[in-house]
C-alpha cells in the first residue's frame, strides 16, 4: 500500500470511530467535578497511619509476588512452547516440508488461543473454578503470558543464526541437544531481554486483577473505591508507583545489558546480580502466598470445571447485539490507540535523555517530570482511570477509550522514549554544527529514524489495547467488556461463552491487521538501508519486542 | 584584505585523560583550499570538529570568522555555524527521508520550527534542491529515498546539503574514505571545484596524500595530536611526508 493511500485509511479510520461513539447525546456529566476535584485535593492528604501502612505494605508485597510466579509461570510455559512451536524445531523434525509446515501451523494457531483473552478474563474464569485461591492471580498471568511468551521465543529462535545448530545436527547430535547447544546461547541476551519486559507487565498485570478480586493493591484500591476512601486511594496508587518503578528501572537495566545500548561481550557482573536478585524473589513468593499447588488437582476444582463447560457450551447470544457491540469494543480500540500514540510520541521526546548533548537544567527538569507522569500514568492501572474518568464522562466506549489512553501513554511513551535514547546521533550532530536549532535537528534527523519503531511499538499497542478494553469495560465503561461482567455476575455462561468468542475474533481481527501495518513499514527499509544502519551503529539492534 | 576564516591560537582538546590536539597554531584565509593529513587517530576529525563547533578548545583559543564561539551564547553561536558547512565520512543523512528533505536540511537554520515541521509533510521548495542537486550532478534524485542511493550518490547529497546551507567555509572530514578511488577523486574535485567558483574556505581531511598535494593550495600535517607540517602543497618533500607518518615517531608522546 502506498504511504498517501496508508495515511487516507488512517484518518478515514478514526473519522469512523470517533462518529461511531460520539455521536449519541451528551458526553460530560458536569455534576462529578466536585467529586473529581476532591479526589486530586485528597492527594495532599493520603492515609498514612501505621496500621493502613501495614496493610499497604502487605498488599504490595502479595502483588509483587504474583507477578514474580506469574512470571516464571509464563517463562517456563514460554520455553517449553517456543521450541514447539518455532520452525527451527519443526524443520529438524526429519519430516517432509508438507508435514512439518501444516503441524507448525497447527501448534501456532493452538497457542493464540490463550493469548487471545486478557489476564482479566483468565482470572474471572479462574475464580469461578478454584475460589479465591492466590493461586488464581498466578495463573492468570501465567498461561496467557505463556503463550505470549511461546509466540516472541519462537521468532527469537527462528531469527538467530542457524548454522552452528545444523553443523551439531549434521555431526549426529539430537534436535533437544543441539538446540541447548547449538541455538539457545547464542538467543539467551534476547530470551532474557524479553524476559524482563514480561515481568514489568505481569506487575501491572497483578495490580489489575487485584481489582477483580484476586488480593492485593489492586484489591485494596477497589476497597477504597467503595468506601470513597480518597485518601487511602493515594496511598495506595503511591505504594503502585514506587512499585512499578522498581520493577521498570530493573527491567531497563536488563534489557540495555542483554539486548540494548549498554550490551557487552564480555562477563557483565551487574546483569549477573540483577538476574540473581530477581531469582531469589521466586521462593519468598511461594512462601508468601502459602501456594498450595494440590488445589489443582483437587475433585472439587475439577467437578467446577465440568459444570461450568456444561453451562458454557453451546454458546447462545443476542448475536445482533454482539456485532455492535464488537464494533463498540473495536472503536474504542481505535481511539485509544490513537489517543496513546499521539500523547505518547510528544511526552517521549521530552522524557528521552540521549546520552552526549548539551542539555540545559530546564530541560532536564522538564525531561526528569515527564518522566514520573509517564511512570505515573501506566502505574495507576486502567480500571482506576475507568473509575476516574467515568467521574466526569457518561459511561460508554468514549469513557472507555480515554481511559485507556490515559494508560497506555505511560506505558507507550516510556518504550518511545527508549527508542529515541538509543538512536544513532551522528546525523543529528551533523545537523547541529551547521547551526541548526536542537528541536529541528531532532525534527529532520531524530524522528524520521525511529518512526518506523514508534508506529510498530503503536501497532503492538494496538493489539494489546483490544484485550485491555475488556478490562474497562469490567468497571462499567462499555463496550464487549461490560457484557461479560455482567453475564459472569449473573452466571450466565452460555452468554458469555459467546462473548469471549467474539473477543477473540476481534483480537484476531486486529492482530492481523498490525502484522500487515509493521511489514508493510519494514519492507519500507531497503536490504541496504538495514545494511549500512548496521554498519554505521554497532550498538543498534533491531526493534525491541514490546507485544 | 578581508579578516581571517580561521584564527588558531595554542588550541589544545582534552578528552577525559586523553590528549586529542594540543598547541595548534594556524591562520586560515578566506578562499584558501587546505588539506590535513596524518595518521589514524592524529588528530584530524578532532581538529574538524574544532573548526565546526561541535567541540570548544579546552586549551587556547579557536576564532571563527572573527568570533570565538566558546565565548558566545547558544543563539549567537547557532548564528555563525550556519555560515560552515561540513561533510562527513559516514555522511550522516538520514536515510529514511527522501533526498529533497535532506538537502533542505542544511537551511533548517533559517527556517521556522513550523515551516520546518510542515516540509516533511509536504515537501518545500524542491525547485531550489534540485537546482542544488543538479550543481553535484544528481538532480533526477530529489524525490528517491536517501538511502536507496549507492554510497557516492549520498556523500553527493551530503554535499548538496552543504550547499543548501550557502556557507562561508565548508570542512570535510575524510569525505572520500568510504568511496572508491575514482568517486572519490570526482567528489574532491566537486569540492575543490565549488570552492574557486564561490570562493569558499575548503578545509578537508583525506588520508590519500597524492590526492591532498594535487588538489591543495596548503597542506597541515597531524601527528599524535600536534602540527608538524604547514606548507604550500608544492613545497611538501617526500621526506617531510615521510616524518608526519612515521609509525615510529608517532608512538613518541
Amino acid at each position: 500500500m502506498s504511504r498517501r493511500a496508508t495515511t487516507l485509511l488512517v484518518v478515514v479510520v478514526l473519522a469512523a470511530a470517533l462518529a461511531s461513539v460520539a455521536g449519541d447525546g451528551d458526553l460530560l456529566n458536569t455534576g462529578g467535578v466536585p467529586a473529581l476535584r476532591e479526589f486530586f485535593a485528597a492527594a495532599l492528604h493520603p492515609r498514612v497511619d501505621r496500621a493502613f501502612l501495614q496493610v499497604v505494605g502487605d498488599a504490595a508485597l502479595t502483588t509483587l509476588a504474583y507477578a514474580v510466579l506469574g512470571t516464571v509461570l509464563s517463562i517456563a510455559l514460554g520455553l517449553v512452547g517456543g521450541v514447539l512451536v518455532s520452525q527451527t524445531w519443526w524443520r529438524a523434525s526429519g519430516a517432509l516440508p508438507r508435514t512439518w509446515v501444516s503441524r507448525w501451523l497447527a501448534t501456532r494457531a493452538l497457542m493464540a488461543v490463550p493469548r487471545g483473552v486478557h489476564e482479566v478474563v483468565w482470572g474471572l474464569v479462574l475464580l469461578s473454578v478454584l475460589g479465591l485461591d492466590p493461586l488464581v492471580a498466578v495463573l492468570a498471568i501465567g498461561l496467557p503470558f505463556g503463550a505470549v511468551c511461546s509466540k516472541v521465543f519462537s521468532e527469537i529462535l527462528d531469527e538467530t543464526p542457524r548454522a552452528p545448530f545444523e553443523a551439531l545436527r549434521a555431526s549426529g547430535a539430537g534436535r533437544l541437544a543441539a538446540l541447548l547447544y547449538g541455538l539457545a546461547p547464542l538467543a539467551l541476551p534476547d530470551l532474557l531481554s524479553y524476559s524482563a519486559y514480561r515481568f514489568e507487565c505481569a506487575i501491572r498485570s497483578a495490580a489489575i486483577l487485584g481489582i477483580v478480586g484476586a488480593g492485593g493493591l489492586g484489591f485494596q484500591l477497589a476497597l477504597s473505591f467503595q468506601s470513597l476512601r480518597y485518601d487511602e486511594i493515594w496511598t495506595l496508587l503511591a505504594a503502585l508507583v514506587v512499585l512499578c518503578g522498581a520493577t521498570d528501572g530493573w527491567s531497563s537495566a536488563v534489557r540495555r545489558r542483554c539486548t540494548g545500548s549498554r550490551a557487552r561481550p564480555e562477563r557483565d557482573r551487574v546483569l549477573g546480580w540483577l538476574i540473581v536478585a530477581a531469582v531469589a524473589l521466586v521462593p519468598v513468593s511461594v512462601v508468601l502466598l502459602r501456594l498450595d499447588p494440590t488445589v489443582l488437582v483437587q475433585d472439587r476444582a475439577r467437578d467446577l470445571t465440568v459444570t461450568l463447560a456444561q453451562q458454557a457450551w453451546p454458546p447462545e447470544a443476542d448475536w445482533g447485539v454482539l456485532v455492535s457491540l464488537s464494533l463498540d469494543t473495536l472503536m474504542m480500540s481505535v481511539i485509544a490507540a490513537a489517543l496513546s500514540f499521539a500523547g505518547a510520541v510528544l511526552l517521549a521526546v521530552l522524557a528521552a535523555r540521549p546520552a552526549d548533548d548539551g542539555r540545559t537544567v530546564a530541560r532536564r527538569v522538564l525531561g526528569w517530570c515527564t518522566r514520573q507522569a509517564l511512570l505515573f500514568f501506566r502505574a495507576v492501572p486502567s480500571p482506576v482511570w475507568a473509575l476516574l474518568v467515568l467521574f466526569v464522562w457518561f459511561p460508554g466506549p468514549l469513557a472507555g477509550a480515554l481511559a485507556l489512553a490515559l494508560y497506555n501513554v505511560g506505558i507507550l511513551g516510556r518504550l518511545m522514549a527508549e527508542a529515541v535514547e538509543d538512536l544513532d546521533r551522528r546525523p543529528q550532530r551533523a545537523l547541529l554544527a551547521a547551526g541548526v536549532s536542537p528541536a529541528r535537528a531532532f525534527l529532520y534527523a531524530g524522528l524520521p529514524t525511529v518512526w518506523h519503531r514508534f508506529v510498530a511499538y503503536g501497532m503492538y499497542r494496538w493489539e494489546v489495547i483490544v484485550r485491555e478494553t475488556v478490562v474497562v469495560g469490567v468497571v462499567g465503561a462499555g463496550g464487549l467488556g461490560r457484557l461479560l461482567a455482567e453475564q459472569t455476575a449473573s452466571f450466565h455462561y452460555a452468554g458469555a461463552s459467546a462473548t469471549l468468542l467474539a473477543l477473540i475474533a476481534l483480537t484476531f481481527l486486529v492482530d492481523l491487521t498490525s502484522a500487515a501495518v509493521r511489514r508493510s513499514g519494514s519492507a519500507r527499509l531497503s536490504s541496504r538501508a538495514v545494511r549500512s544502519r548496521s554498519e554505521r551503529a554497532p550498538g543498534y539492534r533491531r526493534s525491541p519486542r514490546t507485544l | 584584505m578581508s579578516a581571517p576564516a580561521y584564527v588558531l591560537r595554542g588550541a589544545g582538546l582534552r578528552r577525559g585523560a586523553t590528549r586529542a590536539l594540543a598547541e595548534i597554531d594556524v591562520t586560515v584565509t578566506p578562499g584558501e583550499r587546505v588539506a590535513v593529513i596524518g595518521p589514524s587517530g592524529a588528530g584530524k576529525s578532532s581538529l574538524l570538529s574544532l573548526l565546526n563547533g561541535a567541540n570548544h578548545p579546552t586549551e587556547g583559543e579557536v576564532r571563527v570568522l572573527g568570533h570565538d564561539l566558546a565565548q558566545l551564547s547558544a543563539r549567537s553561536r547557532r548564528t555563525v555555524q550556519r555560515r560552515i558547512g561540513t561533510v562527513y565520512q559516514q555522511f550522516h543523512l538520514v536515510g529514511q527521508l527522501r533526498v529533497v528533505h535532506n538537502v533542505n536540511a542544511g537551511q533548517l537554520g533559517d527556517w521556522s520550527t513550523w515551516r520546518a515541521l510542515w516540509s516533511l509533510v509536504s515537501p518545500r521548495d524542491i525547485d531550489p534542491a534540485r537546482e542544488i542537486l543538479g550543481r553535484v550532478g544528481i538532480a533526477d534524485k530529489v524525490l528517491a529515498r536517501t538511502d536507496r542511493l549507492s554510497g557516492g550518490e549520498q556523500q553527493r547529497v551530503a554535499i548538496a546539503r552543504v550547499l543548501a546551507q550557502d556557507p562561508s567555509v565548508i570542512l570535510a572530514d575524510e569525505p572520500i574514505a568510504s568511496l572508491d578511488p575514482e568517486r572519490g577523486k570526482a567528489v574532491v574535485d566537486l569540492l575543490t571545484g565549488l570552492s574557486r567558483t564561490y570562493g569558499t574556505t575548503l578545509v578537508v581531511s583525506l588520508h590519500d596524500v597524492g590526492i591532498a598535494l594535487d588538489r591543495f593550495d596548503r597542506v597541515l600535517g597531524l601527528r599524535a595530536g600536534r602540527l608538524v607540517l604547514d606548507l604550500p602543497a608544492a613545497e611538501v618533500t617526500s621526506g617531510l611526508l615521510a616524518d608526519t607518518f612515521s609509525t615510529d615517531a608517532a608512538r613518541q608522546p
